[in-house]
């Protein structure tokens, strides 16, 4: 399921047009980001567990300008999920 | 460090964003379902911004039951894997790179081994911006060059200084059996003259002293740096002189044992023959076919001699032929075993005569026999 399916359901759902659930899916991701790289986490009954995972910073060398870089430490997004989606994957 | 729910997230959802509770849940609702249902139809859901939700398939696992240790087997199934969405490189988006960090490291790790000042790649990291940038680089980098030159110098004048010493030293001695100049152990030293080693040192400073002296070629002045170890060998020379002394005489007596050694191969190479070498004497005479005339002059010669100088004509020849004609299709391994008894014999014989290819000995070639 690409983008465009998955906001078209959405907006299925909620009843409004593709750009309407676009602009409210992208506020919910923001949110998320948001309250992950304060430290939190998000448990999502039957679904799954967003944590945050620290990725530390590092040096990058830029092949064609010649030159290292430092690439700034940052915060992405760890999922782990629950026994509830696995068993509907697996079934 | 708070561990949400969806309702807690409702909430500051609907904080944070202006939008109205109903809407918020529907959202929230509306959102993890699709997801869960893109899983289960097209096995991924990717969303921008976020990242992609895949269906990963987990092979079977062996392990132990714990209580009673017999193994097990965990069956795979298939989990659900997220990837976050790559936050835009600069590179990818046509920026400018990331604004990296312009280090500056104390002055201690300037006078670091020259490997590790190149390794001081890091140092330069930046892209430098402004001048100053560039002229400070500049400066730290000719610091660097200008401690290692002196290091380097200080090694070479202090290898010269031993250098010199140890050729005083060695023209005092009266036999100057000192190592040579080269980091090789002691013991392959030893059977050098006096003459060669004074003549290795001498080039050598000719040699390296002239470019020393120029900053350019750096590396060679550390070159010369081996040769420090001159000052342990310089304090053995005395004590080892009365090993060299040893073995002298040991290498001789090795010689003179060697010597008889071969002397007694020789002797015994006729003396396994069936009949015992004292009869040889008479017995030589009754030879049908005496090889030379001075085979047989040397009878009142002592008994080694003689055995010495027969291994042809022994009475053996008399039992066995001395050549062989080869037969089509016969081996050397064949003739072998027909003569010998035995295919061990083939490298004696091969020894015996001169083969262009021992593998294939021509038909009507006459091979001499052991």
């Amino acid at each position: 399921m690409n983008n465009k399916t998955f906001i078209d359901e959405i907006a299925k759902k909620l009843d409004t047009d593709a750009e309407e659930a676009q602009l409210q899916v992208d506020t919910l991701v923001g949110m998320l980001h948001t309250l992950l790289t304060d430290g939190s986490s998000l448990n999502v009954k039957d679904f799954g567990t967003f944590s945050p995972k620290t990725k530390a910073e590092r040096k990058m060398y830029n092949p064609s300008t010649r030159t290292f870089n430092i690439v700034p430490a940052r915060t992405t997004i760890g999922f782990k999920m629950n026994t509830a989606l696995k068993d509907k994957v697996n079934a | 460090m708070e561990k949400y729910t969806l309702q807690t997230f409702i909430d500051i959802l609907v904080k944070q964003s202006g939008l109205s509770k109903k809407t918020a849940e529907a959202l929230s609702k509306a959102f993890f379902d699709t997801i869960t249902e893109g899983l289960t139809t097209d096995g991924f859901v990717k969303i921008k911004g976020f990242g992609t939700f895949r269906i990963v398939e987990v092979a079977d696992r062996e392990s132990v039951n714990v209580q009673n240790g017999e193994r097990i087997l965990i069956a795979g199934y298939k989990k659900v894997a997220f990837v976050p969405a790559d936050t835009a490189t600069p590179a990818s988006s046509g920026e400018e790179p990331i604004p990296s960090v312009q280090l500056e490291l104390p002055d201690e790790q300037l006078s670091d081994t020259p490997q590790d000042a190149f390794s001081g790649i890091d140092m330069l990291i930046s892209t430098p911006e402004t001048l100053e940038d560039i002229r400070q680089q500049y400066a730290l980098a000719k610091a660097r060059a200008e401690e290692t030159l002196r290091q380097a110098n200080e090694a070479y004048a202090e290898q010269v200084r031993l250098q010199r010493l140890l050729q005083r030293l060695e023209a005092q001695a009266p036999v100057p059996l000192t190592p040579n100049s080269s980091p090789l152990p002691s013991d392959s030293q030893v059977t050098e003259t006096p003459a060669e080693t004074e003549e290795s040192l001498i080039p050598e400073p000719q040699v390296t002293e002239a470019p020393a002296e120029t900053e350019a070629p750096l590396p060679e002045a550390p070159s010369p740096l081996p040769e420090e170890p001159e000052e342990d060998d310089e304090n053995e020379t005395r004590p080892m002189s009365w090993v060299h002394w040893l073995l002298i005489p040991l290498a001789g007596i090795l010689l003179a044992l060697l010597a008889i050694l071969v002397y007694k191969k020789c002797n015994s190479d006729s003396s396994p023959l069936p009949s015992d070498p004292s009869p040889a004497v008479p017995q030589r005479k009754e030879r049908p076919t005496p090889p030379t005339p001075s085979k047989e002059q040397p009878s009142d010669l002592p008994q080694k001699k003689d055995t010495v100088a027969a291994p042809k004509p022994s009475p053996k020849q008399d039992k066995r032929p001395r050549t062989y004609v080869v037969q089509p299709g016969e081996s050397l391994t064949r003739i072998s075993k027909k003569i010998y008894g035995t295919a061990d014999s083939v490298r004696a014989i091969i020894r015996l005569n001169r083969f262009p290819n021992p593998d294939n000995v021509p038909a009507g070639v006459e091979v001499k026999l052991p």
